[in-house]
């Protein structure tokens, strides 16, 4: 059970970051271009 | 069976304290770098767009700081090209306005902006511009009332007419020579429903902290979070974000007569803060906090805490925050390292992508309580770090004031 939820927490934050670093990324490339 | 966690030693514990304690120092030295970086940047050269913004001249004649006369062939001037900045969302957005020698608007360029690349686009992509074209002088050149305003973009949008009025009224005046009305220069505080709305929750906010019973403080919580979602959130499209503190440490401060909610909002944060201790506003107003707390309320989700990943997640977010902070800093861009996901929800406007991110963290937030408030937003971060910050300057004053202290207990005893 509660490998479970670190299973569930670990996705989400992996899959999160994941998703913030693409965002800073887009959002820094289409300002210097 | 997992083997219980052994508690840390004493000695154990000051090294992981002395640890932290460096780690934020060299925080605060990074960010004092990038922001030197950032601040001896190259600015906007206007020369650059003269030919663009005014077709039909022949030569130009530089008169002032970013005043351009524009020349025919026979070098008589036909316009001119001014400058006007005011702050948008991210920060300073500087508009470049060519006007005829009767004070009409001929062509208009945004030479200078921070804003999100997103939101930016949209603007530019509308007709704004050239609503704006064509107008004179003479026109109130206000949003709504003679411009037609952009969903989603209001603040890049107010900026933009701001930024062309300022421009045309100071050209027409000083280099056109016309008369300008004062009334039409004169700026008034706009304080209205937004401002009347935030004061309002952050008051109900202190009240729901220290004045309501124990017994009622869940039930505010709730109408307060409601309220939070309904009124920052969904109609009027401001609640804190990453861009604001940004703005707050570049002192890209707005102005102050058209955008008091965003002094406010910050000010009014900090103070309650500093004289109770408490962040109210991620508990009680955040309006994504509260949209999380009721779609898992549907979900029945748990507080969830990885006592084994816990350190991993905190410091993780701690640099990505950081580093979004830098990034920002050196390009002296506050919008450009902004990743929240709330404005695709409060606007009901973003790309695939931003629609993606949202939906992924609705449908974690099923299961687990704030997952965007626990594990990504950068706002926890930043309150950490202020209260590092201000634990390290109470020391110094406490240890100022208590030499008075003593003072005094000496002079009342040898009164007694």
């Amino acid at each position: 059970m509660k490998k479970n939820k670190d299973a569930i927490l670990i996705s989400f934050f992996i899959l999160g970051m994941l998703l913030v670093l693409s965002e800073i990324t887009g959002n820094w490339i289409s300002s210097i271009w | 069976m997992a083997k219980p966690k052994k508690p840390l030693k004493p000695n154990d514990r000051a090294r992981k304290k002395r640890l932290e304690d460096g780690l934020a120092w060299i925080t605060l030295g990074l960010l004092v770098i990038c922001g030197i970086i950032g601040f001896n940047r190259s600015q906007t050269d206007l020369t650059g767009f003269q030919k663009e913004l005014w077709p039909e001249a022949a030569s130009f004649e530089a008169t002032g700081y970013e005043t351009i006369l524009a020349k025919d062939d026979t070098n008589v001037t036909i316009g001119c090209i001014s400058t006007g900045t005011q702050n948008g969302f991210g920060g300073p957005l500087k508009v470049a306005v060519a006007l005829n020698s009767k004070g009409v608007i001929e062509n208009i360029k945004v030479v200078e902006h921070r804003e999100s690349p997103s939101w930016f686009d949209r603007v530019i992509g509308s007709d704004l511009i050239a609503r704006l074209k064509g107008k004179s002088f003479r026109d109130p050149l206000q949003l709504e009332v003679d411009i037609d305003g952009i969903t989603g973009a209001t603040y890049t949008t107010e900026a933009i007419v701001m930024a062309s009025k300022e421009a045309t009224l100071e050209a027409t005046r000083d280099i056109l020579g016309h008369n300008v009305d004062p009334y039409l220069v004169q700026k008034r505080i706009e304080f209205g429903l937004p401002e009347i709305s935030l004061l309002t929750l952050l008051v109900m906010a202190i009240v729901g902290v220290y004045k309501i019973p124990k017994r009622h403080q869940k039930t505010m919580r709730w109408i307060l979070m409601l309220l939070g979602a309904a009124l920052l959130g969904f109609t009027f499209n401001h609640p804190l974000t990453l861009v604001d503190i940004n703005k707050l440490i570049m002192g890209y401060w707005p102005d102050v007569y058209n955008q008091i909610y965003w002094y406010i909002l910050i000010f009014g944060i900090i103070l309650i803060f500093l004289t109770t201790g408490k962040n109210t506003y991620c508990k009680y107003i955040c309006p994504f906090g509260a949209v999380q707390e009721c779609v898992g309320a549907m979900g029945r989700a748990k507080t969830a805490v990885s006592k084994k990943y816990n350190r991993v997640f905190h410091w993780t977010r701690r640099t990505i925050v950081l580093l979004a902070i830098m990034l920002a800093l050196v390009y002296r861009n506050p919008g450009m390292s902004s990743y929240e996901v709330y404005g695709t929800l409060f606007n009901l406007l973003g790309t695939n992508f931003e629609v993606f991110f949202l939906s992924f963290v609705l449908a974690f937030a099923l299961f687990i309580k704030r997952p965007w408030c626990n594990y990504l937003c950068p706002i926890p971060v930043i309150e950490h770090y202020a209260r590092f910050i201000y634990k390290k300057l109470k020391i110094p004053f406490e240890r100022f004031q208590r030499p008075k202290l003593i003072s005094s207990e000496i002079t009342n005893s040898t009164n007694a």
